[in-house]
Order: C-alpha cells, then sequence, then structure tokens
C-alpha cells in the first residue's frame, strides 16, 4: 500500500512541477550542456561531502547536505537545483551511512527535488526568510512523511526536531551563500578598473 | 549503520548488481507485509543464510543491533500493552499474557496488562526493522559504488548523464573533502574558533566554509567542463559503460526466486492470509 | 604546406565581455610528428591558444574568433565536438578536475566510451594507453589515491586513448613535485618519439624544454615575439628577460662571459670556456671542496630560548598509522630565511604544519617563542606563527580583496584602527590598492597568491610559514612573491620558512637549507652546502640547478648562480693573466 502512495506521490510532484514550469519559462530553459551537467556533478559531490560536516545543535548534529541543492535552485534556476537536490541527498545518504536510502530512492529524489524547487519559487516571490521557514516544511513532510507510513508515527514524531532544524540550516546555508555568491560576482572586474 | 562495501568474490558479490537489488527489494516488501512472527522468522533466518553466503561481517553491526534490540524490545511491551489487533491466527488476541508490574508487589500490582495479540504483533514489527536493516547491510556490503551507479544507469529511459553524474560525483567527495579540511585549517589558522560559540555563531562560521567551496566547486566545474568537452561529451548517443553484466545461471537462480516469493506472498496475503498474525 | 598538421594565420580572438584580445594575430604552422614549446608569462595567451587548437575556443568558451584555423585539414569552429576530440587531445595543468571515473581504467574509458565505440572497442583501447603511459597495474586504483604524477599520467592517457593525431598539453607539470615533472616530461619524450604523436607543449620549466622541443614560440599579450629552434630563442637572453621567461642558467652563463657561441648544456659551457669537458657525469657526484666545510649550522638537539620555532625529538603518525616523522630535530632562528626540501611524502608540510598547532607531535615537544606550544590552540599560535597554504583559494575566504586582509586581524582581536592602517599599507606592498573592492576570485592565480601570504602578513606573526609559494605561477610572479618575503624578513624582522621545490628559488633566496627524507632531517646548512654533497641529494631525490654541476665540474666548487659563475671566471681570467704579465 505504501508503494502506492509513493507513485501517487510522484505524480503530484511532476504535476506540480509542470505547473511551476508554466510559471517560470523562462528559467526552466535550462540547457543541459556540458557546463551544467558538470555543474551538477561537482555540486551533488559537494552535498555528498557536505555529510561530513557536523555542525553539533541543539537535538542533534547537522550535516550540511541539502545546503547544496538549495543553493544550486538560488544560483542556476530550479531545475538544476531539483537534480542537485536529488543526486546530491542520495549521494550523502549513501556516503553518511543512512540505512534506509535504497528502497526509498525515489520517493526521497523527488522529496528533496520539490522543496528545493518550492523554496526558490518563495524566495523570489517574497523574500529568504519566509523561504526558509516553507522549505522546512515541505522537507519534513516531504521525507518524514513515508516513514511515517512505513513504520509508525511515533518514530516520526521522535525525528522531527532534528529534521526541522536540519532543514532550516540547509536553507539558510544555502540561500544565504547563493546571495552572497551572486552580490561578489556583481563586483567590478580587475579589467574595468584599470 | 550501514556497513562498507568490501571487495570479495563470495556468490552474492558476484551477482549483477539489479539481481541483488531485487533480492533486497523482495526482502523489504515481504517483511513490511507479513505480520505473523513465525513467517517473519523464517524471512529473517533466509536473509542471514544469504549474509553467510556472501560472507558477511556480523560483528560489525552488533552495536546497532544491541541499540535495536532495545528499541524492539520497548515496542513490544508498547503494542502488547495498547494494541489489539485484528487477527487471523488467534483465538484470543485481547488474553492477557502477563502484566508489566506482576502481582506479587503490594498496592500496585497486578497492572499494565500485555496482551497476546498485541506482544505478538511488536514481535513481527521488531523483526521487522531488524530483517530490512539486516538486508540493507548485506547488500551495502556486496555491491560497490560503481556496480550502484550502473543499476541506476541501467533503468529503462534514464539518460546516460544520470549515471555520469553519479559516478564522477562519487569520485569527486573526497576531493571535495581535502578542499574542506584545508578551509577549515586555513580558518583555524585566522583566529576562528569552531568549538567556541553558540549555535548560530557556529553556523555562522561554517558558512565561511560553505561560501568558497561553492566558489571554488563553480571554478572546478568549469576546467572539468572544458576537459569533458575535449573527450567528446555528449558527441554521441550511444554511452557504454564498461563491464557489463551478463547473467550467469545463479544470478537467474536468485532473480527468479526472489521476484518469484515476492508475488507470491503477495498473492498468498491476499487471497488466504498467509503470512498475516 | 602539405604536411602541416596546424595551421593558424592571424588568428585573434577575444573573449565575451571583454574588449582585449587574447590572441592578437597569431601565425603558426605546426609539422606533423614535431614538438613545438609555448612559453610565456600568465596572461599571455597561451591557454587560448590551445583552446583554439582544439576547437573549444570558440565553441565553449564564448568569444569571437577571426583568422584561419586549420587543424588536420578541418576547421575546428565548424566541425563537431567528437570529430575534433579524436584529432587533438587537450591535457592541462590540474590534475582532479580531468579525471571523471571511479577508477583509473573508468576514467581512460570515459573517452573511447564518448564516442560511441562498443565494449571492446573500447577495452582494446583503454588497455593500449595504460599501458603506453606504464599505467599497469593501476587499472582499479580510485584517483585519490593517485600521486599527483600518476594523475597527470592517467589524464594524458584518457586523453590519448581517443588516438588524436595531435596532443596539446597546457602547463601540465605546474601541480607536480620534480618526481611527477619527470614522468610527465618523460611520457612527453614517448609521445614525440615513439608514439609518433605531434605535441604542442606550454609550459614555465625552461630546462626540460631545451632538448624537448623541436621549436619554440614566446608569446607576449597574445602576440608572439619570439619563435625558433630552441637554440636560435633561448641564445636571444634580453628578449627572453623583457617577455618575462626565465632565462636558462647555462645560457645566462655563457651571456655574461661573453661566448661566442650560446652554450646550453654544461658540455658546451666548458667548452666556451675554454676547459676540457671531462665527463661530467662523474665531476657532478664527486664531493666538492665545500663538502669538507659542512658542519651543523645549528645545534638542534637542545631548547634553545633564541629559537623562534623549534621542533625537539618530534614524532607524528597519522591516525590511519603512518608513520610521518620520525625524530625531527630543528630548531630556526629569528631573521632566518629557511627553505625546506625534499621529496613528496619526506614529511616537510606535516612538520611545518607543527609549528601552528594543526598537528600535535605524538612525542617530542614543539616550541615557539621559547614555550611549549603543548596545550596552545592554534587560534593562539596564529598570532605568532602564520601558515600559508599552497592553494590560494582554500584560503581566500571574503568578498572583496579589503575584507580578507582585515579577516585575520578582526578575528584575534587585533585594534580596529591599526588594522586598517596595516591593510592600507600592504595593500600598497603587494599592489592591489586599487583592486580593494575586487573580488579575489576574479584576479589572477598570482595575485590571490599574494593576497593569501598578505592576508596573513596582516595578523603580524614573527614566523612565516609558506608551503609551495610558487606553485602554477610564472617566473615574473614567482620573483615577486618571494621579493616580498624577503622584504619582511629583512624590513620586518620577521622570521620566514617555505617549502620548496624549486631550487632555482632555494639557491637565489634560503639563507639555509634544510633537506628531509622519510620523516627525518638528513641535512641542514646554507645552499651551497647542501648542494655540495651529492650523496644527501640523490637520498633525497633533489636536482640541483645546472650552474651548480657546471661550476662544479669546472672548479670542484658549487656556485649557486650565474652571475657568480662568471665573477669567477673573470676572477680567474684575470688572475692568470696577471700571471702571465709578470
Amino acid at each position: 500500500m505504501s508503494y502506492a502512495l509513493a507513485l501517487g506521490y510522484l505524480v503530484l510532484m511532476w504535476f506540480l512541477g509542470s505547473i511551476l514550469s508554466k510559471q517560470y519559462p523562462v528559467e526552466h530553459r535550462v540547457a543541459w550542456d556540458t557546463r551544467t551537467i558538470a555543474r551538477v556533478t561537482i555540486l551533488a559531490a559537494v552535498a555528498g561531502a557536505g555529510a561530513m560536516i557536523k555542525i553539533p545543535g541543539p537535538a542533534t548534529t547537522i550535516a550540511l547536505d541539502a545546503a547544496a541543492g538549495y543553493f544550486a535552485a538560488s544560483f542556476f534556476g530550479w531545475p538544476v537545483g531539483a537534480t542537485v537536490a536529488a543526486i546530491g541527498c542520495f549521494l550523502a545518504n549513501a556516503l553518511g551511512g543512512f540505512a534506509s536510502w535504497l528502497p526509498m530512492v525515489p520517493i526521497y529524489l523527488a522529496a528533496m527535488a520539490l522543496t528545493v524547487t518550492i523554496a526558490v519559487f518563495v524566495a523570489k516571490k517574497v523574500n529568504i526568510v519566509v523561504a526558509i521557514i516553507v522549505g522546512t516544511i515541505v522537507n519534513t513532510i516531504t521525507c518524514l512523511g513515508p516513514w511515517a507510513l512505513m513504520i509508525g508515527t511515533p518514530l516520526m514524531i521522535a525525528l522531527l526536531p532534528s529534521q526541522i532544524i536540519g532543514s532550516a540550516v540547509n536553507a539558510l546555508v544555502g540561500l544565504s551563500v547563493a546571495e552572497a555568491l551572486k552580490a561578489a560576482q556583481n563586483r567590478k572586474r580587475p579589467e574595468s578598473i584599470d | 549503520m550501514i556497513v562498507e562495501y568490501e571487495s570479495k568474490s563470495s556468490a552474492v558479490h558476484r551477482l549483477d548488481p539489479r539481481v541483488k537489488f531485487a533480492w533486497m527489494l523482495a526482502a523489504i516488501v515481504i517483511s513490511v507485509m507479513w505480520t505473523h512472527p513465525v513467517y517473519l522468522i523464517a524471512l529473517a533466518l533466509a536473509v542471514v543464510g544469504f549474509g553467510l553466503l556472501a560472507g558477511f561481517p556480523w560483528s560489525k553491526i552488533r552495536g546497532v543491533l544491541s541499540f535495536m534490540i532495545i528499541v524492539t524490545a520497548i515496542i513490544t511491551l508498547v503494542q502488547g500493552a495498547t494494541y489489539v489487533p485484528k487477527t487471523v491466527t488467534l483465538d484470543e488476541p485481547a488474553r492477557v499474557l502477563f502484566h508489566l508490574i506482576p502481582g506479587w508487589i503490594p498496592g500496585v500490582g497486578p497492572a499494565c496488562p500485555i496482551r497476546v495479540g498485541g506482544f505478538l504483533y511488536g514481535i513481527g514489527m521488531a523483526l521487522k526493522v531488524v530483517t530490512v536493516l539486516v538486508v540493507v547491510a548485506i547488500f551495502g556490503f556486496t555491491t560497490s559504488p560503481s556496480e550502484i551507479v550502473q543499476i541506476i544507469a541501467r533503468v529503462p529511459f534514464m539518460p546516460y548523464q544520470v549515471g555520469f553524474v553519479m559516478s564522477t560525483a562519487w569520485k569527486f567527495v573526497p576531493v571535495v573533502q581535502m578542499q574542506m579540511r584545508t578551509l577549515m585549517d586555513a580558518h583555524r589558522s585566522k583566529g576562528v574558533d569552531f568549538e567556541q560559540g553558540t549555535f548560530a555563531e557556529k553556523i555562522r562560521k561554517t558558512s565561511g566554509i560553505v561560501l568558497p567551496l561553492f566558489a571554488n566547486s563553480l571554478s572546478m566545474a568549469d576546467t572539468m567542463a572544458l576537459a569533458m568537452e575535449s573527450r567528446a561529451f555528449g558527441s554521441s548517443r550511444k554511452f557504454t559503460f564498461i563491464r557489463p553484466y551478463r547473467m550467469e545461471p545463479f544470478d537467474w537462480v536468485v532473480l527468479i526466486g526472489s521476484l518469484g516469493a515476492m508475488v507470491a506472498s503477495i498473492v498468498l496475503l491476499a487471497l488466504f492470509r498467509l503470512g498475516a498474525l | 604546406m602539405a604536411s602541416d598538421i596546424i595551421s593558424l594565420k592571424d588568428v585573434t580572438f577575444s573573449y565575451k565581455g571583454s574588449k582585449r584580445r587574447a590572441l592578437d594575430g597569431i601565425t603558426l604552422n605546426v609539422k606533423q610528428g614535431e614538438c613545438v614549446a609555448i612559453l610565456g608569462p600568465t596572461g599571455a595567451g597561451k591557454s587560448t591558444l590551445a583552446c583554439v587548437m582544439n576547437g573549444t575556443a570558440p565553441r565553449f568558451m564564448d568569444g569571437s574568433l577571426a583568422g584561419d584555423v586549420t587543424v588536420d585539414g578541418m576547421v575546428p569552429a565548424k566541425v563537431g565536438t567528437a570529430q575534433m576530440a579524436s584529432r587533438v587531445g587537450l591535457v592541462f595543468g590540474d590534475p582532479d578536475t580531468q579525471l571523471f571515473g571511479m577508477t583509473v581504467e573508468e576514467d581512460v574509458a570515459f573517452g573511447p566510451a564518448n564516442l560511441g565505440l562498443g565494449y571492446e572497442g573500447i577495452m582494446e583501447r583503454v588497455s593500449k594507453s595504460i599501458g603506453d603511459m606504464r599505467l599497469s597495474g593501476l587499472e582499479r586504483r580510485a584517483p585519490h589515491r593517485l600521486s599527483g604524477g600518476q594523475k597527470q599520467a592517467t589524464a594524458i592517457a584518457g586523453v590519448y586513448a581517443m588516438l588524436p593525431k595531435i596532443m596539446v598539453l597546457d602547463e601540465p607539470t605546474s601541480m607536480l613535485d620534480p618526481e611527477g615533472k619527470a614522468r610527465v616530461f618523460g611520457i612527453v619524450r614517448m609521445l614525440k618519439e615513439q608514439l609518433g604523436v605531434t605535441v604542442v607543449l606550454i609550459e614555465q620549466e625552461v630546462d626540460d624544454i631545451l632538448n624537448l622541443a623541436d621549436r619554440v614560440f614566446v608569446m607576449r599579450s597574445g602576440k608572439f615575439v619570439l619563435s625558433g629552434t630552441p637554440r636560435e630563442v633561448f641564445g636571444r637572453v634580453e628578449e627572453l628577460r623583457q617577455a618575462g621567461v626565465r632565462v636558462p642558467q647555462i645560457v645566462e652563463f655563457g651571456t655574461l662571459v661573453g661566448a661566442t657561441e650560446t652554450p646550453f648544456s654544461i658540455e658546451e659551457a666548458m667548452l666556451a670556456v675554454g676547459s676540457e669537458p671531462t665527463t661530467v657525469g662523474d665531476a657532478t657526484k664527486a664531493p666538492s671542496r665545500a663538502a669538507h666545510e659542512v658542519h651543523k649550522v645549528h645545534d638542534a638537539g637542545n631548547a634553545q630560548d633564541d629559537a623562534v620555532v623549534q621542533a625537539l625529538n618530534v614524532e607524528f603518525t597519522y591516525p590511519g598509522g603512518a608513520r610521518a616523522l620520525d625524530g625531527v630535530n630543528l630548531a630556526v632562528g629569528r631573521g632566518d630565511f629557511v627553505a625546506i626540501v625534499g621529496q613528496n611524502g619526506a614529511g616537510k608540510t606535516t612538520l611545518t604544519r607543527h609549528f601552528n598547532g594543526l598537528l600535535r607531535p605524538s612525542s617530542g615537544d614543539i616550541r615557539v617563542l621559547g614555550r611549549s606550544a603543548q596545550g596552545v590552540p592554534t587560534i593562539e599560535l596564529c598570532r605568532h606563527v602564520g601558515y600559508v597554504f599552497q592553494n590560494p583559494d582554500e584560503q581566500l575566504f571574503c568578498t572583496s580583496v579589503q575584507e580578507e586582509l582585515k579577516f585575520g586581524p578582526t578575528n584575534i582581536g587585533a585594534d580596529p584602527h591599526v588594522t586598517s592602517q596595516r591593510v592600507e599599507e600592504i595593500l600598497g606592498d603587494i599592489g592591489l590598492t586599487r583592486y580593494r573592492e575586487v573580488w579575489p576570485k576574479y584576479l589572477t592565480k598570482g595575485e590571490r597568491q599574494r593576497l593569501a601570504l598578505a592576508s596573513v602578513v596582516a595578523m603580524d606573526p614573527d614566523v612565516l610559514i609558506v608551503d609551495e609559494p610558487t606553485t602554477g605561477l610564472d617566473w615574473v610572479e614567482s620573483l615577486q612573491i618571494l621579493d616580498y618575503l624577503e622584504r619582511l624578513r629583512n624590513e620586518r624582522k620577521k622570521t620566514i620558512i617555505i617549502i620548496t621545490h624549486d631550487m632555482n628559488i632555494v639557491s637565489l633566496y634560503a639563507r639555509r637549507v634544510v633537506v628531509m627524507a622519510k620523516g627525518r632531517v638528513v641535512g641542514d646548512g646554507t645552499a651551497r652546502e647542501i648542494f655540495s654533497q651529492p650523496d644527501l641529494m640523490e637520498l633525497a631525490c633533489l636536482r640541483r640547478p645546472p650552474i651548480a654541476d657546471l661550476s662544479q665540474a669546472l672548479w670542484g666548487e658549487v656556485l649557486l648562480t650565474p652571475a657568480e659563475a662568471a665573477a669567477r671566471l673573470l676572477a680567474a681570467k684575470s688572475q692568470a693573466a696577471g700571471v702571465c704579465s709578470e
């Protein structure tokens, strides 16, 4: 039964994705050329490596794996971001030894992709802080939801605080670094000064 | 939680990775569906048998297993106390097995009855969790990263670039990790203390590493893209991954066995409630 | 010309968004099987030229190309990537970003796989390429477990597996240690001599080019300023200097002594000064006079109060079990300029990281400014011991040059007013004042390296440890950084410790050379003393500069610069003349 739900979930996300792409036709026209693929690859590797940075915090240690996905979405548009989020988080979990990644593959990929997409959408329309909140909520629901169905609600409640804090921090770091880099890129080049 | 891949040449290691995946999938599906402890024990034994065949280092998951046993004991008792399932095999699911607080304690006992139905259900749940854990661990132990990439790359209609991205990203993780370590050392050498500070401060300090890391990633990506172009990436629709897998007899046996068992158990459960408590 | 495999006529190229011409009227004809070397300072346009040859400029690099470009009978800009990739291979200096596979085998297979060859075809090419590049046995190794030289060899193998007729190598040895460099140059020789590939080699290592290239071109600001055979080009000393290219030492010597025919090898130099060229091999192996005068400069076995940093019987083992330091004793005095040399893996970086607390000894003691560093965290030690890492991109964190310089001092709690003043001063010293608001990423590598160094200087430490200050820089940039270090030593009384593989730099700047091998200090003295001990050099896998070999052969004495050798010769001549006239 849970796999039927997973399927329905995927369909829902595909549906939402097509709506979103109609909303933002310019951004969704990403050219999947070599450069873009190279960027996705490296950022996915950063996500994987980010799983190793652990910041101790309230209730749990946080890994900076999803940050790369948020960054990519803000910097390069949501399709690239969604791909980085999906592949990067998959890699991060694989490397971090999170045992349940295998059977959850399609669910997890879609979850991260959707989260990142929505977050960036919100960031553009409203502002960063709201985007972080929204991103966190979506991330939590989509990533923990399937767990709840499979194993049971008590486990989900146990994981809730760390998931929320983790999502929020990743969103914060990813989005703010993207803004900082965009600002840096706008600085004058040496050529124009000379 | 997962045991790292080790290159061995057991019968299981040599299986086509897709077959290993199918086996794992089947085991997980069956363990999710069945609720009867006896059936689940049988499944667990089958999985353990597979693990023995693969030369699985049982000592490595001892820590996790003991933790899980404690958790499962708790689940069992909680379920026993609170849940009376709809059952097909038991006559009196609500029959009290024992009391948590036994009768001989004056004043309070007997209290907190543990009922059969819930208790067995709890044991079933516990077995499910342990089985899934072990199955996934065995999979991780017997399947190398490049095999995992192969599984994903060979999904029908999957563009080959996905396989490329996964395998290349895997390759770059140590490179990025090295950069991260040096960035942290460089920060320390300029007086940044990562141990001290509130949570918020720690996040800010870590962002100090994230920014250059991402900036460097973009430059690395550009150089990499140049190298990819220079090796004709994207020029042909066809991209052959090296090391193709040929299905040996044993592969077929495991594949058909696993998928068959999965299908059979679904059918038998639906029709005859086989495997249900 | 019929046998020209590369033909460029009046080629100009500008990057998108830039008015400057990266290539400004380049005309170049390369025959099949030739080995052509291209020299020049950073920014000359060498890499752009490489990209034009394999078609990635303008196709991939976004810019406008004018002029005629024909490579193997095709126009790169008009032909697809597959076509060009199987004719022209491009290898560049960064070992990490050119490797894609999870194993060596997979990486070498990448090119052929892109060409759509079937499994058999791919594997055939892979085995041939791996065999030719002498990587057999490493097929299943993961790239991050390879040495720098092995990584570059793999990159070259991966490109070679596409069986190109032309290989363009863009500064392939810039990130490698001497062993790696030798390996790559060996491969280039093999490509040229045995495999019949046309090679275009862009390099900074002038000494190796002499014997490898058929023709040499010197580039500056997008134009060729010199061209000809190696002998023709390297003989034009003044023009080379103006173009920012290092002049080979033997050539410089020849010019200084007024040799009629420019010498290029030690034998020729000896002939030029009228000496019989003794078997150079013997001469370089015999210990020279200076060897007898070697003595340990410092007594490093006991704690010294005046030492700025000191290692006392330091042993260090990495968590994985690798024993990196095996009883190291070293004391560095104030105002010293020390160069630590030795092979990769000898323990140089491991040792220096102890001085600012990044690593802690397994046994033994580290003393900084007379007190033990035990228990003192890096964030404290960094006030006194500044550490500059090899890759500037791994130690620049801020979004403007000015911020970067302020970062260190602000963290260690320096007075803001004082800091601002220092920052202004330093900006002037490193010549980046007008770039103060620029994002460091937009600077050239040389500028970033200077900035990284300056950002540590801003904290005003007593000691500056610089790991490989000149990797990836051209000669002029290298001299700039080292001049800055010497100024700091001389004017501000800083102690300088550098780790380097470049023996030319060592000869020119180091007052003391510490040789390490296998986790121990095996030699400690002036450059002259160290170069006079061939056994020591061999033990540490070091190669001394050609002028040292020459002076040894001529006078049995090690001299460090062409100027010194020329002076010695003139002194000897005038002495002889004086004797004769009596």
